[in-house]
């Protein structure tokens, strides 16, 4: 019950942080942001209180959601924004002019398999590997410790394999701190963390991408990206692959349309979003310095670098912190990176074939990326032409450049390179997934065969 | 209402529907990811929880982590909790060689902490180096391995247990 009470705090403290952002987004993309955007600043502020010693407690992690929901209330009613809350000052009002069967349908079966997805992650416990050995683990124990820093989990003299290469000691603490958030509540397994995040993440898609393709164009993305077999079996889980899925996905998105229409709302979310990426998985920085590289272009031309260094610092703000916490309590790690240049051919060749062959398993993916060549080849003159939907396909690639760089850069002491690609990169491809779907969709070519398909099947009044 | 004009509204719409839903059926049926969403995944989910809707939370582990779960199940039940205990090795759970009842990585410290909490664990192979050594309580026996680590150990020799060290000579196991 407490933890249920939790979960609806978390909601709507993120609904409230969501419109502090901006009160012009839709009140899907509100809704659908909410949870993620509280679950991201609970578990920061979880950090904050463990760095000054305050003891996690239900009492304490409580109270200080308590003050930053009461915060919000407080600058939304200063900027007398409280009477926008449910509401989008940009909202089409489409009602429900415009919808037809086949739209029905696709939002069926999303409702259909997000139904049993969302039952199967709460039904079981937690039992996959990574979520037992590490982040699963690592939170109830923090809940009973009552401190992340000083968890027995961290001992060296306990735990003696804790600073070696690769342990979980180095990984940033957003996924491990939600579990324990609701551990702290009573909650008799931490999976609702991880279904009540996927739940939200499909909302926000759906709700973020009518801002880039048509309403039909949006269920279709979503649909496929809950299809992508790998996927929707580690939603269910407990690992941190697809909660850092879940806010790559709309940070890019939202960094687009920042880059595309230059609103102040969706650079701020952007950034917001990029964080909370970092905050739970390290290696989310490719997605920073991808969009950061084109941000940084838009910067000079438009004269806004000012506004673009604001960005970049908020984006990485996390990764500061927690490695400052990691300095300050001695939690450092083996280092496992290659720190100076070299040229391996072989294993450079190994990681890029690696990679380009994941992709094509068709049982990982499905068909998600044959998306990104079938989209580019039938929006080529408009890509060619007028640089349609360039820089997602900048982002993708660089995104995935900057990773490889890291398994280049990384000294596999734990593990073989094999293993760490077989399996951790076949789950940072997760990230890729909506972006391949948004790819295809949002093409110039996609939106205007989508709304005459959409324009042809509504009922028109005569 | 013009209900000709409805009518075919609604004929178009299940026209193109069906057409473009089945196609994207068609392919989606090619592929043998979304076979295995749709058929083990989703499918068999679904009738699982539907024949099984009042398993308690200790089935639900026991069907995905097995014995290793009962065996975890089983030391939580018979230490105190403050107990240190020392754990077998990867290889008392898995011998070389032989057959495992066990499933999971139930020799991992993490893995068997979340289960075992607030209780220490401790491997054999670590025994110089942890700091709790000296505070071990009992001693976990898998496999009928680990009685080797009891200074002369002689009672009842079982397959898999907990014996707490003071008292070795009592047999505390199954």
């Amino acid at each position: 019950m407490m933890a249920s009470s939790g979960i609806v705090l978390t909601i709507v403290t993120g609904f409230l942080l969501a419109n502090c952002i901006s009160v012009r987004f839709t009140l899907l993309e509100k809704v659908g942001l909410s949870f993620l955007c509280g679950l991201a600043l609970q578990t920061f502020l979880m950090l904050c209180l463990d760095m000054v010693s305050v003891p996690l407690t239900g009492f304490s992690v409580i109270g200080v959601q308590l003050v930053s929901l009461l915060s919000f209330i407080g600058v939304l009613y200063k900027r007398k924004n409280l009477k926008l809350l449910f509401s989008g000052i940009e909202e089409r009002r489409e009602g429900w002019k415009g919808i037809h069967l086949l739209w029905l349908l696709l939002i069926i079966m999303i409702l259909g398999v997000e139904a049993i997805n969302f039952a199967k992650c709460i039904y079981f416990p937690p039992f996959d590997r990574d979520s037992l050995s590490a982040f699963e683990t690592l939170g109830y124990v923090t809940a009973q410790d009552h401190t992340l820093k000083g968890n027995i989990l961290y001992d060296p003299g306990y735990n003696l394999g804790v600073r070696s290469g690769g342990s979980y000691i180095s990984y940033t603490p957003m996924v491990t701190l939600s579990y324990t958030y609701v551990y702290l509540l009573g909650a008799v397994h931490s999976k609702m963390v991880n279904a009540f995040i996927y739940l939200f993440f499909l909302i926000t898609l759906y709700g973020g991408t009518k801002r880039v393709t048509t309403r039909t164009g949006a269920a279709a993305i979503t649909l496929f990206v809950l299809l992508a077999p790998e996927m929707i079996a580690f939603s269910s889980l407990s690992g941190t692959n697809v909660i850092q899925a879940a806010y790559v996905a709309p940070a890019v998105l939202y960094s687009l349309l920042w880059l595309r229409d230059g609103k102040k709302k969706d650079m701020y979310l952007s950034a917001f979003l990029l964080a909370a990426n970092v905050w739970s998985r390290t290696e989310g920085i490719v997605f920073v310095a991808a969009v950061g590289v084109i941000a940084l272009w838009f910067g000079f031309r438009r004269g806004k670098i000012k506004e673009v260094t604001g960005w970049g610092v908020t984006a990485v703000f996390p990764l500061v912190i927690w490695q400052l916490f990691m300095v300050l309590y001695h939690l450092q790690g083996e280092s496992t990176v290659i720190a100076r240049l070299f040229w391996d051919p072989q294993k450079a060749e190994q990681i890029g074939a690696s990679i380009i062959a994941l992709m094509q398993i068709p049982n990982y993916y499905g068909w998600t990326f044959f998306a990104i060549p079938v989209g580019l080849l039938s929006n080529l003159w408009y890509l060619v032409r007028k640089r349609d939907n360039l820089n997602l396909l900048l982002i993708i690639i660089l995104s995935l450049f900057f990773y490889m760089i890291i398994l280049y850069q990384i000294d596999y002491v734990w593990d073989s390179l094999e293993n760490v690609l077989a399996y951790s990169a076949k789950r940072f491809l997760f990230c890729f997934v909506p972006l391949a779907w948004i790819y295809l969709f949002s093409n110039r070519i996609s939106v205007r065969g989508l709304g005459k398909l959409d324009d042809f099947l509504e009922y028109k009044k005569k | 209402m013009n209900r000709v004009q409805i009518l075919k509204w609604l004929v178009k719409n299940l026209v193109v529907t069906l057409v473009i839903g089945g196609a994207v059926w068609f392919c989606m049926s090619k592929n043998a990811g979304y076979r295995w969403t749709y058929t083990s995944y989703l499918k068999n989910n679904l009738d699982f929880m539907r024949h099984n809707p009042k398993l308690t939370r200790e089935q639900r582990y026991g069907v995905k982590l097995g014995i290793s779960y009962s065996y975890l199940q089983f030391i939580k039940q018979n230490t105190p909790e403050d107990a240190v205990i020392l754990y077998p090795s990867k290889e008392d759970f898995f011998p070389p060689g032989q057959e495992s009842p066990f499933q999971g990585e139930v020799y991992n410290l993490s893995w068997a902490t979340r289960f075992l909490y607030p209780r220490k664990i401790i491997f054999p192979h670590q025994m110089q180096q942890n700091v709790f050594t000296p505070y071990i309580s009992h001693i976990a026996i898998v496999n009928g391995r680990g009685f080797e680590r009891i200074n002369n150990y002689q009672g009842d020799r079982f397959e898999h247990g907990v014996l707490p060290v003071k008292s070795s000579k009592r047999n505390d196991g199954q």
